[in-house]
């Protein structure tokens, strides 16, 4: 291709530059499809042989659109972090690997449960985030590492409190408000301490920047929540790792 | 179109024969290839007040939260309380000479848009002139305070200076900036070459009453009522050195400050002896060149206006050169982001030296792979490296892209600033 760069140069130049000649050809889109791939992977082990199991894509695919089209909105995608999106990906892919691997991560403890989970999104994110990086050719900042990380931390402490705060009784609507209580809270601790680290800002610009976060966090949630809630295989499953059951039916009155 | 270039060229070499036979040219010309000494010029600088800034730089502030010893009634309203260290990046070093720093201490009022500094340095807030400027609402407060007189440090000798401090910050938070711009200079009439010259020097805020980080002005006599500052591009004033080689001289500058009821610098250039070098200049259109010397005997500050294809400048190894270029009425200058990755060039006696610079310019654009996307960046191209246009920019009228494949356009677009 031929490109040509046009402006005002006055007296001092022509206002048409030279035709420079740049040979390109797009990238191969095949390291994009490793972390799908890395998810596929995933449905190997034995109790995930079900078609059930396949409605994880159904909340990773939502997150992923979702995420595409508020970056292509105007102002938004060109104004944000570079890499910001890669992070929001990753960590679409390592919720999904949780709610994929819980069967697996189920412990005796509630702490081991929720150590288990940590290290499945961290190590999932970061594989997702590295390919993404690897793909855009390492112009998206390997700190924002630290954001998949951070996330990671954020979304498993709060789903593990969440769980442990319902008391053992699976409700939808108490699970979701607990939810965001959770993560209201683990987002005003992760505010804290960076506030401590790099200093205060204006009470209002802090006050929204929580709730940005904390709005985005449970967004992140969100849809697999919601797929829990709707499916009952991945029902039994949350269940299951959060050590939640239904609620007893009342008894009937005894008539006699 | 062919004929312009020939016309222009040699209206250039005129006006250049008639610089450099006024500014002494002739005389090196007979002189092959040295610069002789010879009388010292005496030239007092006198304080002089201008309209529009000369120079700008950021003040480096210190909070303070305890109250001054005697303070005006702030009814209750929040104030930002501290003292201006310096001017410049960084904070001061520690144990430098105390006359050296500017050690202000202030109180700003924001809401009420005024600013106590205490000038006498005595704690009390209230014997000092306050300055008063139009309150800004909101969260976030930037106000002016201009055409103040101030003395920036305690020194009997110290002399004023019109300056205008910006102050900025967010409310309830005493932790403001500030921007200093300076509205004065020191003025003088020298004869360099046999033409007269305005020479100037603009102070340092951190080093009032002296040549340390100054900024030395030199432009022609009749030029002196244009408006000018050191950040336009222009390079009318540059940092200030004992060694100066203008007007095809050289010259041993020794600067010093009188004070007194009339302050004024004593200004002296020696004429001296050096020996030179032929370097050529690849580039047209330039209006001033700018050459520091890192590696010589005598280390010169080369100053060549309008200079011919050649030109002889003092023997050494320059590692710092900067350019502006003029035709008609448009103005450039070599791009900052250029300056620090400039080669070496070494003049000598035997060899004349090629030095990359100048005109014209080009309209270039540069491709960067990320991935799927490609970044375009736009460059201004001259000889030695990128430039900037000199003078407000038409942001409306950005640069454009157009990317053909295969004879046929497939995209286009403009630049954005930034």
């Amino acid at each position: 291709m031929k490109i040509t760069a046009t402006g005002n140069l006055g007296t001092l130049g022509a206002k048409q530059g030279p035709a420079i000649v740049y040979q390109w050809s797009p990238p191969s889109r095949l390291p994009q499809l490793l972390a799908p791939l890395a998810l596929l992977l995933l449905l190997l082990p034995k109790r995930n042989r079900s078609l059930q199991v396949l409605w994880i894509g159904a909340p990773v695919a939502l997150s992923l659109a979702v995420e595409l089209l508020v970056w292509a909105m105007p102002r938004v995608g060109s104004s944000g972090p570079e890499g910001l999106f890669g992070v929001l990906a990753a960590v679409a892919f390592e919720l999904g690997a949780v709610w994929l691997l819980s069967p697996y991560l189920e412990r005796q403890g509630r702490f081991l449960t929720f150590l288990g989970m940590l290290v499945t999104m961290e190590l999932v994110g970061a594989f997702a985030f590295l390919v993404v990086r690897q793909w855009s050719d390492g112009k998206v900042p390997i700190e924002m590492l630290g954001g998949v990380a951070l996330f990671g931390l954020l979304l498993s402490t709060a789903i593990s409190l969440a769980g442990w705060s319902c008391r053992g009784q699976f409700s939808r609507l108490r699970l979701s408000l607990w939810s965001i209580v959770w993560v209201m809270a683990v987002c005003l601790a992760a505010c804290v301490v960076m506030s401590l680290a790099e200093g205060r800002g204006p009470w209002l610009d802090m006050l929204l920047a929580l709730l940005v976060f904390s709005g985005v966090t449970f967004a992140l949630l969100l849809p697999f929540v919601a797929l829990s809630f709707a499916n009952g295989f991945y029902r039994q499953r949350l269940k299951e790792v959060l050590r939640l059951e239904e609620p007893a039916p009342a008894e009937p009155e005894n008539r006699s | 179109m062919s004929s312009g270039p020939k016309v222009r060229s040699r209206v250039r070499v005129a006006s250049l024969a008639g610089w450099l036979a006024m500014c002494g040219g002739l005389a090196l010309a007979g002189t092959a290839g040295r610069a002789p000494a010879g009388s010292t010029q005496t030239v007092y600088l006198e304080y002089r007040e201008v309209d529009s800034y000369v120079s700008g730089s950021r003040l480096t502030i210190t909070p303070r939260a305890e109250p001054f010893k005697k303070e005006p009634d702030w009814g209750g309203r929040k104030i930002c309380r501290g003292t201006i260290n310096s001017a410049g990046r960084g904070a001061p070093r520690p144990g430098a000479d105390p006359t050296n720093t500017i050690n202000l201490p202030f109180a700003w009022d924001y809401q009420k848009g005024k600013l106590y500094l205490d000038v006498n340095r005595n704690g009390d807030l209230t014997d000092d002139e306050v300055y008063s400027t139009k309150p800004t609402p909101g969260e976030y407060s930037y106000q002016s305070f201009t055409n103040l007189h101030l003395t920036f440090d305690a020194q009997a000798s110290a002399h004023r200076v019109r300056v205008q401090l910006n102050l900025y910050g967010h409310a309830g938070q005493n932790s403001p900036g500030c921007t200093l711009m300076w509205y004065s200079y020191w003025q003088g009439k020298a004869m360099l070459g046999g033409r007269e010259c305005e020479v100037g020097l603009i102070e340092n805020p951190n080093h009032l009453g002296s040549t340390a980080e100054a900024y030395l002005l030199l432009r022609p006599w009749q030029d002196r009522e244009k408006p000018f500052n050191t950040e336009d591009g222009r390079m009318t004033g540059f940092l200030y050195s004992t060694n100066l080689f203008a007007c095809g001289q050289a010259y041993q500058l020794k600067c010093a400050y009188l004070p007194g009821d009339t302050p004024r610098f004593k200004l002296e250039l020696a004429e001296a002896d050096v020996e030179l070098g032929e370097v050529a200049l690849s580039g047209k259109y330039i209006e001033r060149l700018i050459m520091r010397a890192h590696q010589a005997k005598v280390p010169y500050f080369v100053v060549l206006d309008r200079p011919a294809a050649t030109a002889k400048i003092p023997l050494g190894t320059y590692n710092n050169c900067w350019v502006t270029l003029k035709e008609k009425e448009t103005e450039a200058y070599s791009d900052y982001r250029d300056w620090l990755g400039v080669k070496p060039l070494t003049i000598s006696a035997s060899n004349a030296a090629v030095l990359r610079a100048g005109g014209p310019l080009t309209n270039w654009v540069t491709v960067d792979n990320q991935g799927r996307s490609l970044s375009f960046e736009y460059q201004m191209r001259g000889d030695g490296g990128r430039y900037r246009l000199i003078g407000t920019e038409d942001r409306t009228k950005p640069p454009e892209v157009a990317i053909y494949q295969k004879g046929k356009k497939v995209g286009s677009g403009r630049f954005e600033y930034g």
